[in-house]
């Protein structure tokens, strides 16, 4: 059994933020992220980001909807998007009819999940052909930037990206995962609620519309930083030798460890604990996993890597890790 | 001839209805329907809701420990949620999380299958693939949550064809059973979808003139509902026509991909529907209403493959094996089954 990624897509809210606007060179150095991506005007939903991605992949591999045979799509419900599956969204979009399934995934970013599940239905339907993995995140009105204390959530922005995998094809194999969550993480990451001017009300009971809305906090952020980086430096690189051994490889060799987002001290300690050169993509900020679209997308640009072993890997939140091995 | 792949057995099973009951008669009341018709043409005796203790979240965690048997909760390489999308839990670590953490299953990874009503049919198929793939999983436990909360509002005459749902948890242990120890073997399964319903109902606050649709974001703390977004008497005619096909295209390729023929199913878990479409349904695989199973308590979500498998381990139903094939369809639309056959003399052989 083996496939390949035939095309890939990416998207990105319109807006970008760069850290710079928000929070100055300290930002950029200690959370790590360049920018974020939110939608202008806020109406952007799940839903179009990952059609958007979808289609962009299919129009990269040259597939046409009518011929996929499986459409996954990975990532966080928001239910204020609502929908009752995302997958079929995307099918509808797109002119898709294919079985489709809406996993979220908890432990290994989202398109790193997509990949394995992908993997487990070319392996049991020997007639699966063509298969379309998309991974969204739409979480950047979760965080409130006027919040200093939310800083490491900053980077919470709003993409999607999707591959088209064909069996047989030419390109990256995936070879092994190895997956973890340290259970909610720590306590100190929650929500908190709080009244918003939604703007001009076109009912004019009153001026404005109120309404009541949640945000991502964290209570101490260095403390929250310091309780993430452990579970980070106890769960990345055993992940890591988990899946190289799964794929009958030693963890030392890998050309190159590559993250999707990673906090700088993070990436740190994984390139110390590995001996391996580890590059994350912090340029668009944390899209819950979508990132490794942009990452895949650059490995296949870069021929200094064809024929080597990579470990792609993931650090989410609350806790939860993930790590995929490619021979490119 | 028997279904390659993996080895795998449902361990244990565990299964809970809300506790507070709704009868036909207080349904009658709320939704103006008579209860001639819920009962005779809507199949609703009564409904399930959580009252306040010990509620879902406790109950959750009792049916795991029972689906677990003996395993110790450490050997769980898995935690399978299933939550409705309407799930309160959705947006900051889904309910596994606290499942995992509560258990002390400290190896278990976290997925959540959220395909609504078919997430059983699927979480089955999903769980079967990754362990063919995958050898070193071993046990996956696949919790499943209910709770409709203000999500159905029984008043609404448009969405009277949810009426019957109803809240409950339920737990199901898979395991690879490689020494041959367990009862059931989890066999193939078969999913269609039409996306062109995807549109047509939408979860939105009763008050606003255009209802929220996918596209279009809401305060989640607004109070909300499940409405229809078109009318209901075109989403009913673009419906009936396709749902019938659907379910017994999807169980007789479960029944194929399971090496078994039409004529050998003993008993069809399907969700919980309106009994006319479920006899036609039985019709086809010459199956008399008489010798299946009809969850009295309504329609528990995608729990009600859990109940089935449930009743029939508490009521010996196969002694000498079976066949069963779970089905549901869920909302957008889905249509899912999975063959679970016990084993027995009348399975042995064909098997895996």
């Amino acid at each position: 059994m083996s496939f390949g990624i035939a095309g890939i897509g990416t998207v990105l809210a319109d807006r970008r933020v760069a850290a710079a606007q928000l929070g100055g060179a300290e930002l950029l150095a200690d959370v790590g992220f360049e920018a974020r991506h939110e939608p202008t005007g806020g109406d952007v939903s799940p839903w179009e980001l990952s059609a958007a991605a979808g289609r962009a992949a299919l129009a990269d591999a040259g597939v046409e909807a009518r011929d996929l045979d499986l459409v996954l799509v990975v990532g966080r419900f928001r239910i204020e998007y609502f929908t009752w599956a995302l997958s079929l969204g995307v099918e509808k979009e797109l002119g898709a009819r294919c079985p489709a399934m809406d996993v979220t995934d908890w432990t290994a970013g989202s398109l790193l999940a997509g990949l394995r599940l992908a993997r487990a239905k070319f392996h049991a339907d020997p007639g699966l052909r063509n298969v379309l993995v998309v991974a969204h995140q739409r979480q950047a009105d979760l965080v409130d930037p006027r919040a200093a204390q939310d800083q490491p959530l900053w980077p919470i922005g709003d993409g999607a990206a999707a591959l088209v995998l064909r069996r047989d094809a030419p390109g990256p194999a995936v070879l092994g995962h190895a997956f973890h969550t340290d259970g909610r993480g720590s306590p100190l990451l929650g929500m908190r609620s709080m009244v918003v001017d939604e703007g001009p009300n076109p009912d004019s009971f009153y001026e404005q519309q109120w309404a009541m809305a949640k945000f991502l906090t964290v209570r101490d952020a260095a403390a929250w930083r310091a309780d993430y980086r452990q579970r980070a430096a106890r769960q990345l690189p055993a992940l890591v030798r988990t899946a190289a051994e799964r794929a009958g490889l030693r963890a030392d060799a890998f050309a190159r460890v590559l993250g999707g987002f990673l906090y700088p001290d993070v990436a740190d300690d994984l390139r110390a604990a590995l001996g391996v050169p580890v590059r994350s993509h912090n340029a668009h900020g944390m899209l819950g996993g979508a990132e490794h679209g942009f990452v895949l997308d650059e490995l296949r640009r870069d021929a200094s890597l064809r024929g080597q072993h990579v470990a792609l890997v993931h650090a989410g939140l609350p806790a939860s890790f993930g790590a995929t091995v490619l021979r490119v | 001839m028997s279904t390659p792949g993996p080895r795998l057995g449902i361990a244990g099973v565990a299964a809970e209805t809300g506790d507070l009951r709704l009868t036909s008669e207080d349904l009658a009341r709320l939704t103006g329907i008579p209860q001639r018709i819920l009962e005779e043409k809507m199949g609703i005796k009564e409904i399930c809701r959580w009252g306040p203790d010990p509620g879902p979240d406790a109950m959750a965690l009792k049916v795991v420990r029972r689906a677990l048997g003996g395993l110790d909760p450490r050997k769980l390489d898995m935690v399978l949620m299933i939550c409705h999308p309407l799930h309160a839990e959705a947006e900051l670590a889904g309910y596994g999380h606290v499942l995992k953490d509560r258990l002390g299953a400290e190896r278990a990874e976290v997925l959540e299958i959220s395909d609504t009503c078919a997430s059983t049919c699927l979480a089955l198929q999903v769980v079967r693939d990754l362990m063919a793939a995958e050898p070193e999983l071993r046990h996956v436990m696949v919790v499943g949550i209910m709770l409709t909360m203000d999500s159905v509002d029984v008043t609404n005459p448009r969405t009277g064809f949810l009426t019957n749902v109803s809240d409950g948890v339920g737990a199901m242990l898979l395991s690879r059973d490689d020494g041959d120890e367990l009862d059931t073997a989890v066999l193939g399964g078969a999913h269609e979808v039409d996306p062109s319903f995807i549109e047509d109902l939408a979860f939105t606050p009763p008050q606003w003139e255009e209802p929220a649709g996918p596209k279009r974001r809401y305060r989640s703390l607004l109070p909300r509902r499940v409405d229809i977004v078109v009318d209901k008497d075109g989403f009913k005619n673009r419906l009936d026509p396709v749902t019938y096909p659907a379910y017994v295209a999807v169980i007789r390729e479960a029944l194929r991909r399971s090496g078994f023929r039409d004529d050998e199913v003993d008993l069809v878990g399907a969700n919980t529907m309106k009994p006319s479409l479920w006899k036609a349904i039985l019709d086809n695989f010459k199956l008399e209403p008489s010798s299946q199973m009809y969850l009295p308590e309504g329609h528990v979500a995608f729990l009600d493959q859990l109940l089935y498998i449930e009743r029939i381990r508490a009521t010996r139903r196969f002694p000498d094996g079976g066949v069963v094939v779970l089905t549901s369809a869920g909302m957008g639309f889905h249509w899912a089954a999975t063959c679970v056959a016990f084993k027995g003399r009348r399975t042995e052989g064909r098997l895996p």
